[in-house]
C-alpha cells in the first residue's frame, strides 16, 4: 500500500475502525515511513482539537411544535369540507344533517303538489325551453338554438 | 399500540405506526433522537436557533415520509440521511451565515466552558477559547459536504458505511471527502494545535 491510500485510511485508523489486517499494514507502513508517521501524529491532533467544538446547550424537546405542526398539515390535507365537519360537534352535525333531510323531503312534497303527476307523456323538452327563450333576441345563442332544434323536429318529423 | 407499550418497542415498529399516524409513536422517536439530531445540526450550523428550527424539520419529514421508510434499514442511519439533507438545504436554499453565533465569544455557544473557567485559571481559560474559536472557524469554512462527513464520524461516531448512507455516497467517495476536509483542517490550525 503506497503512501496515498495509506493516508487515506488513517483517519479511520485513529478511530479504530479499520479492520484488523488493514490496521496492520498501516502499522507496518508508519514504521517504515517517516512522512506517514509525521501525517498520522498531526491528524490525531486535529481529530483531538475537534473535541474543543462545543455541543449545543440542553434545551426543551420541539415535539410540541412538531405535532402541532402535523396537527396543521393534516388539518390542510383533509381539505376544508372535511375539516369543517370534524370542527362540528356530533350533535351538531346530527342537527345539521336533519336540517338537509327536512329541505329534500319539504322540497320533493312541494314539487309534486305544484307540478302533479297527470299521468300524461311529458312535454317535449325543445318545446318547453322554445317557450321559455321565445324573447331570445334574434342572432343571438338562444335564438340559434331555437333555430337548430326547429330544424330537428322537422327532420323527425319527416 | 398502547402508549405504554411504547417505551418497550424497537424504533422500526414505532415507525410503522408513525406510518398509520399514529403521533404518540412519532413523540417516543423523538424522546430517544432528538439529541442526537440537535447535536449534529448545532455543530454543523453552530446556532441555536438553527439546530432547533432543524429539529423540528427532520421530525416532520419523517412524519411526513414514514410511508416509504423500508425497516431493512436502521431507523437511525435513515434519520441521519434526512438530517444530514436538511443541514445541506438549511445552508444552501437559505445562503444563511452558517455560524450565526460566529461572532459571539465562543462561551455563550460553547456552553460548557464556563464551568472549566471556574476550575482552571483564566489564562488556560482565554486559551481554550480563542482555541474552540479557532476549530470553529476552520470547521464552518469547509465545504459542506467534507463538514458533514466530518462531524458524522466524529461527533456521531458512525461507521464509515453508515455515514456513506447519511450522504447518499459511496464509501471510497466519503473517504475522498474526509480526506480533503482534513487536510484543510490541518493547513488552517497547524499554527494552533
Amino acid at each position: 500500500m503506497g503512501c496515498r491510500s495509506i493516508h487515506k485510511k488513517l483517519p479511520q485508523y485513529v478511530q479504530g475502525l479499520l479492520s484488523a489486517a488493514d490496521a496492520r499494514l498501516v502499522d507496518d507502513h508508519i514504521l517504515a515511513c517517516p512522512a506517514c508517521r509525521d501525517e498520522l501524529a498531526s491528524l490525531r491532533k486535529i481529530w483531538h482539537a475537534l473535541d474543543s467544538l462545543p455541543a449545543p446547550a440542553a434545551a426543551a424537546s420541539m415535539a410540541p411544535e412538531v405535532l402541532l405542526r402535523i396537527e396543521d398539515y393534516e388539518r390542510k390535507r383533509s381539505g376544508p369540507f372535511r375539516s369543517w365537519l370534524a370542527a362540528l360537534k356530533p350533535s351538531f352535525a346530527g342537527a345539521a344533517a336533519a336540517i338537509m333531510l327536512a329541505g329534500f323531503v319539504s322540497g320533493a312534497l312541494l314539487s309534486s303538489a305544484y307540478y302533479p303527476d297527470t299521468g300524461q307523456a311529458q312535454t317535449d323538452p325543445d318545446s318547453a325551453y322554445a317557450e321559455i327563450l321565445s324573447d331570445a333576441p334574434p342572432a343571438s345563442f338562444f335564438d340559434m338554438y331555437l333555430q337548430s332544434a326547429g330544424q330537428n323536429s322537422q327532420e323527425n318529423a319527416l | 399500540m398502547r402508549l405504554e407499550s411504547l417505551h418497550e418497542e424497537t424504533d422500526e415498529k414505532l415507525m410503522k405506526a408513525v406510518a398509520g399516524k399514529h403521533t404518540g409513536a412519532l413523540r417516543e422517536l423523538m424522546r430517544r433522537h432528538e439529541a442526537r439530531v440537535r447535536r449534529l445540526a448545532f455543530r454543523f450550523t453552530g446556532s441555536d436557533d438553527a439546530a432547533c428550527e432543524l429539529v423540528q424539520d427532520v421530525f416532520f419529514k419523517v412524519y411526513t415520509s414514514a410511508a416509504s421508510y423500508s425497516p431493512q434499514a436502521r431507523f437511525t442511519t435513515w434519520l441521519y440521511r434526512i438530517t444530514a439533507n436538511h443541514c445541506l438545504n438549511y445552508i444552501r436554499d437559505s445562503r444563511r451565515e452558517p455560524l450565526q453565533q460566529r461572532n459571539q465569544p465562543i462561551d455563550e455557544a460553547g456552553h460548557g466552558l464556563t464551568d472549566d473557567c471556574a476550575m482552571e485559571g483564566q489564562l488556560t481559560c482565554l486559551e481554550k477559547k480563542e482555541q474552540a474559536a479557532r476549530v470553529r472557524s476552520a470547521v464552518d469554512g469547509l465545504p459542506e459536504r467534507q463538514r458533514m462527513a466530518i462531524l458524522l464520524l466524529r461527533f456521531e461516531e458512525l461507521s464509515y458505511r453508515d455515514a456513506a448512507s447519511a450522504l447518499n455516497c459511496s464509501v471510497s467517495a466519503l473517504e475522498a471527502l474526509v480526506h480533503r476536509g482534513l487536510e484543510t483542517l490541518k493547513k488552517q490550525l497547524s499554527d494552533s494545535v
